[in-house]
């Protein structure tokens, strides 16, 4: 049995249904993430989780225990804030202390927990400061320690990294990542930024309206998206709309010039409008000199804007139906502004949806 | 170098204010203190003389030392009635919680005399309580008529709405997910309570047990109206200096006391509080 | 020394307020106002074709003051004052120049005139003095004429007593008869005085200084006693007594409103007052709105205090156009139909014989045969030192 179960949980606000139906179960040493878009319900499960908030049906059994009816202060999990929420009246030492205190454990052993916290976390000199004397990712690194301190079954982190700045945010996820290991527990960290999802997570609970859309490993999330939805959410992707035409184990969908070609998979009927994704890292550029285009999975377009992006250059593409959006490292050839390309990409690099019904 | 105006402008209004409506008249109550009257009229011969009686007389303490438990116990009563009534609005008001602090509001336009006159009509002879008292068969409640019991109740009446409002905002300032942060972490309501939710409207809560503790140590109405022979207070025996005995010098002198006693009330709270402690954060980020 | 306001004609809950109001802001004013008014305060402008005048409230009758503008095309503007210690503040910080007509009574006026702030008046221009009753008439009534040169200040229109109203089912009559009643242990609980500190002190003082055997003795100021002068001794000796008549007092009433609802109630059965409350239960008791009797002793046999109200000019007026209007405005308040209105409304027995359009219940109520019992009250005065009066009225407030 797994460490984590939710068992058909949901939370209704009014006739809005915050959390639909959600089933999850999440093994002891894992890392998972809940990823979605804004007001998907990704806080409302987190304090589900954290007793926070009692389900409207369901239950929530963590380490073999239902927990469902059980006040947070008796659940031993603990949660990083998005606005790290530290006790603005007690110094940094105290609300590192806070969680100690309240299990009660003696002094000695609380003074040593908060010293290894304040090592691992970098927060030496601090602990006299009260909160608004920090920066924010000083505030941030409290924020976490508090929650690693007292050891708890599960951290929860709601978006903890939202208000820090790309760079502090990348340091910031490695050192989460690490913590976890070390300790050995399971993290459930919500984000609506996938990569931060996909840097730290051993699996991902893509949530959308409520619902998990998929629970899965972070490759098979982003390699194998199971929705049109996950495909256009997580990574960065063009998208192509048609009418499926399958022959012999492949199926195409041609317009606007092109035609893309993939193995055939089930739940897809001939003549069904469906969408194709692509992600921008596996376009592949060639000059327009070299030919080839007209084959299936193959474009003219004119480089419109080269974007740089350390290692990669992203190029933004115009051709007949549209743009299209290639990501490549800068080791390979480059293009400038105005260069006539060929863009192509590989048959099983192609995603196929049935089209969402609003025709997107 | 740029004049700097607008500081002047902002500093300068509230100095000409507090200098109008607070140091002007301080200071003509000292000086009308070190004078003396005789039968309605002021004779400026200086002397300490007013200070002798005040220090001397036993009335006279006898009146500050009923003010001083009357305030505190009125203060302390309204205070702890008004906490789970702000908490209450804070927490299930829902739409209706600007309503409710709105309703707060309304006593205070209505003035205190009115207000008065329908506490007196609830307790008086022919009061409420009284009439259903009476028809009841019980006698009528006579420690709630013309006692200091009935002035405390009327202060409290008079002041609670003035608590409620200030605790109340203080509580809307607060951030009610810090109860979440402590609950996760182990404290269980009541410790979260006072672990987090007192000490961080402690401030505000010692802001509207001042601003009930100061206007009721000086009280004049309502020990007037409602006190009974034994229910003479600081700040009514005060007015009866102003108004019926026109001994104005020593009502002066009366005056400079109680405002020296409230000062160093407030001051010594403030030094027996950590302010920090109470998440105030005016220091900045020093 | 002050007299509540009343209306009578139509009970008592609304008149409550503007006497309160008006306390209030005597008591918010005070505080920095006796302070600083004096320096401050610039006297009003005096506008012509206006008659300005310093009184009671209740005595303002509409009809009455519309009448007379109507008939000298002129504005009456009156302020009014809670007490005559108030009155005598506004004149001394110039507001002789304010007002040209002001109330006051007991020996007040004889004050306001040694210290020049009322000026003499003509009673030949006033014929409806003639109908005052003999006791208020310049030979027996001495408080409006100047000794020395026999000028007359000011005329008499209403007068009234503090006896005491008591529940005459509750009280015998022959214990009423005394002002020990009022510290009579038998009503313990049941009594009630007046908040205000002479009226307290000056009537325990009739009741000390006979108790002290002090008051037909030979007197230190050589004249006869005086309850607002009162020796040292006689003052101690109140203070005793009000400090043992604490604990049988329910309260000191503020306003004739609390006092009628505490009568009625029952839950006092005696207290000092201008017979005012008197009337309007005696009236409530007619119509059959209350069951209990009520009556009023108007002078206890130690002797009791007394007021009569005047009308005075103040000595801002020298034009003799002004003074004229004066006169003729005082003539019109005495003018029997006038002055018997005012009565009525105001619950005050009027100076002015008014026994040939009053009905014999009238007659009683307002005490119209019983005018001639004025002479045996001491009359309103100033303490003859408000300083030590109010040391012995706190130390009884603190006991
Ligand atoms: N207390 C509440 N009352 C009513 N509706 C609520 C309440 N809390 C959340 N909701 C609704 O439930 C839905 C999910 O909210 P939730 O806060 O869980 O979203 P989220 O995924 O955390 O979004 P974000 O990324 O913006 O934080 C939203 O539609 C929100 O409006
Ligand atoms: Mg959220």
């Amino acid at each position: 049995m797994a460490y984590i179960h939710l068992d058909g949980v949901s939370k209704q606000y009014g006739s809005v249904w915050a959390v639909d139906r959600v089933n999850m179960a999440i093994e002891k040493h894992e890392f998972v993430s809940l990823l979605g878009p804004s007001g998907s319900g990704k806080t409302t499960l987190l304090r589900i989780i954290a007793g926070l908030e009692r389900p409207t049906t369901g239950r929530v059994l963590i380490d073999g225990e239902d927990v469902t009816e059980l006040p947070p202060h008796k659940r031993g999990v603990a949660m990083v804030f998005q606005e790290f929420l530290l006790f603005p009246h007690r110094t940094v030492y105290e609300n590192l202390a806070f969680p100690l205190r309240m299990l009660k454990l003696p002094k000695g052993e609380i003074e040593a927990r908060v010293e290894w916290v304040v090592g691992i976390l970098a927060l030496r000199g601090l602990e006299k400061r009260y909160p608004n004397q920090l920066s924010g990712g000083q505030q941030q690194r409290v924020a976490l320690g508090r929650g690693l301190v007292g050891r708890p079954k599960v951290l929860l982190l709601d978006e903890p990294l939202a208000n820090l700045d790309r760079e502090l945010r990348q340091e910031m996820e490695v050192e989460i990542r690490k913590h976890q290991t070390d300790l050995g527990i399971p993290f459930i960290y919500v984000t609506h930024n996938q990569e931060e999802a996909l840097s730290m997570s051993d699996r991902i609970a893509v949530v959308r309206g409520g619902r998990i859309e998929d629970f899965a490993s972070r490759t098979d999330i982003y390699d194998r998206p199971k929705t049109a939805f996950i495909a256009q959410f997580v990574g960065r992707s063009n998208r192509f709309t048609g009418t499926a035409a399958t022959a012999g184990g492949t199926i195409s969908l041609s317009g606007d010039g092109v035609r893309i070609e993939t193995a055939t998979r089930p739940g897809i009927a001939d003549g069904e409008r469906v969408a194709a994704y692509v992600k921008n890292e596996k376009v592949r550029l060639r000059p327009a000199s070299a030919g080839g285009a007209g084959a299936a999975n193959t474009l003219a377009a004119t480089v419109r804007y080269v974007i740089l992006r350390g290692a990669y250059a992203e190029y933004v593409l115009g051709w007949s139906g549209g743009e299209l959006v290639a990501s490549r490292p800068r080791s390979e050839a480059e293009f400038t502004e105005g260069a006539e390309v060929v863009a192509c990409w590989d048959a099983a690099d192609v995603d196929l949806f049935p089209a969402p019904e609003d025709g997107r | 170098m740029k004049p700097r105006v607008a500081p002047a402008i902002f500093l300068g209004i509230p100095t000409v204010f507090l200098v109008g409506l607070f140091v002007l008249p301080l200071l003509s109550m000292l000086v009308l203190s070190v004078w003396r009257t005789e039968n309605y009229h002021i004779i400026r011969d200086f002397s300490f003389h007013n200070y002798e009686v005040l220090a001397t007389e036993g009335a006279y303490i006898t009146f500050l030392v009923r003010s001083l438990v009357m305030a505190s116990a009125v203060s302390l009563i309204c205070t702890l009635l008004a906490w789970p009534i702000a908490y209450g609005i804070t927490l299930y008001g829902g739409r209706y919680k600007l309503l409710f602090s709105l309703a707060f509001a309304v006593p205070f336009l209505t003035g205190e005399v009115l207000r008065i006159i329908a506490l007196q009509g609830l307790l008086g002879p022919l009061g409420l309580l009284n009439g259903v008292l009476l028809s009841l068969g019980a006698a009528p409640l006579r420690v709630i008529m013309y006692t200091n019991v009935a002035s405390a109740i009327g202060l409290v009446y008079l002041y609670l709405p003035i608590v409620v409002t200030v605790i109340y905002l203080s509580l809307l300032n607060f951030d009610q997910r810090l109860i979440d942060a402590a609950t996760i972490f182990g404290a269980s309501p009541a410790r979260a309570f006072f672990e987090v939710t007192w000490p961080l409207n402690l401030f505000g809560t010692l802001i509207g047990f001042a601003l009930c503790f100061i206007p009721c140590l000086s009280a004049t109405l309502a020990p007037r109206f409602l006190g009974g022979p034994n229910g003479t207070l600081y700040g009514m025996a005060m007015a009866q200096q102003f108004g019926e005995s026109g001994t104005w010098a020593l009502g002066a002198a009366m005056g400079v006391v109680l405002f020296a006693v409230s000062v160093l009330l407030v001051v010594g709270v403030a030094r027996l509080i950590d302010l920090r402690r109470t998440g105030f954060t005016g220091f900045g980020r020093g | 020394m002050t007299k509540s306001t009343f209306s009578s004609s139509d009970a008592a809950a609304p008149s409550a307020s503007p006497v309160s109001r008006r306390t209030v802001l005597k008591t918010l004013a005070a505080g920095t106002a006796g302070a600083l008014a004096a320096p401050y305060i610039r006297p009003a402008y005096a506008a012509p074709a206006q008659l300005r005048a310093l009184m009671w409230e209740v005595y303002a009758v509409p009809d009455i003051v519309g009448a007379f503008e109507e008939k000298h095309k002129i504005k009456f503007s009156p302020t009014f004052f809670d007490g005559n210690s108030e009155a005598y503040n506004k004149l001394r910080i110039g507001g002789t120049r304010d007002f040209d007509l002001v109330q006051a009574d007991g020996f007040w006026p004889g004050l306001y005139f040694r210290e020049k702030l009322i000026r003499d008046i003509d009673y030949a221009k006033i014929p409806n003095t003639a109908n005052v009753y003999p006791v208020f008439k310049p030979d027996r009534f001495k408080l409006l004429t100047d000794e020395a040169s026999g000028k007359h200040f000011g005329v008499t229109w209403c007068w009234g007593s503090y006896g005491t109203t008591y529940n005459a089912g509750e009280v015998p009559k022959e214990k009423v008869q005394t002002i020990e009643v009022l510290f009579d242990p038998a009503f313990s609980g049941r009594l009630a005085t007046s908040a205000r500190f002479e009226e307290n002190i000056a009537l325990t003082g009739i009741l000390a200084a006979t108790r002290l055997g002090t008051k037909d003795k030979p007197r230190p100021d050589g004249k006869s006693f005086n309850p607002y002068v009162l020796t040292d001794e006689e003052l101690a000796e109140v203070e005793k007594l009000l400090i043992q008549q604490k604990p049988l007092l329910l309260t000191r009433y503020q306003d004739n409103t609390t006092l009628q609802q505490l009568l009625e109630s029952g839950a006092i059965v005696a207290a000092p007052e201008f017979a005012q409350v008197y009337r309007v239960l005696v009236q409530k008791k007619d119509k059959g709105e209350i069951s209990a009797d009520f009556s009023h002793q108007l002078v206890p046999k130690e002797g009791g205090l007394g007021w009569v109200d005047t009308w005075l000019v103040t000595t801002g007026v020298t034009d003799p156009a002004t003074l004229d209007i004066c006169h003729d405005f005082m003539n019109t308040f005495l003018a029997p139909e006038n002055i018997k209105k005012i009565s009525l409304i105001a619950g005050s027995s009027a100076t002015v014989d008014l026994r040939s359009i009053s009905t014999p219940e009238e007659q009683k109520l307002y005490l119209m045969d019983r005018t001639e019992e004025l002479s045996s009250m001491y009359m309103f005065d100033q303490p003859s030192s408000t300083e030590k009066w109010e040391r012995v009225w706190s130390r009884v407030q603190a006991a």
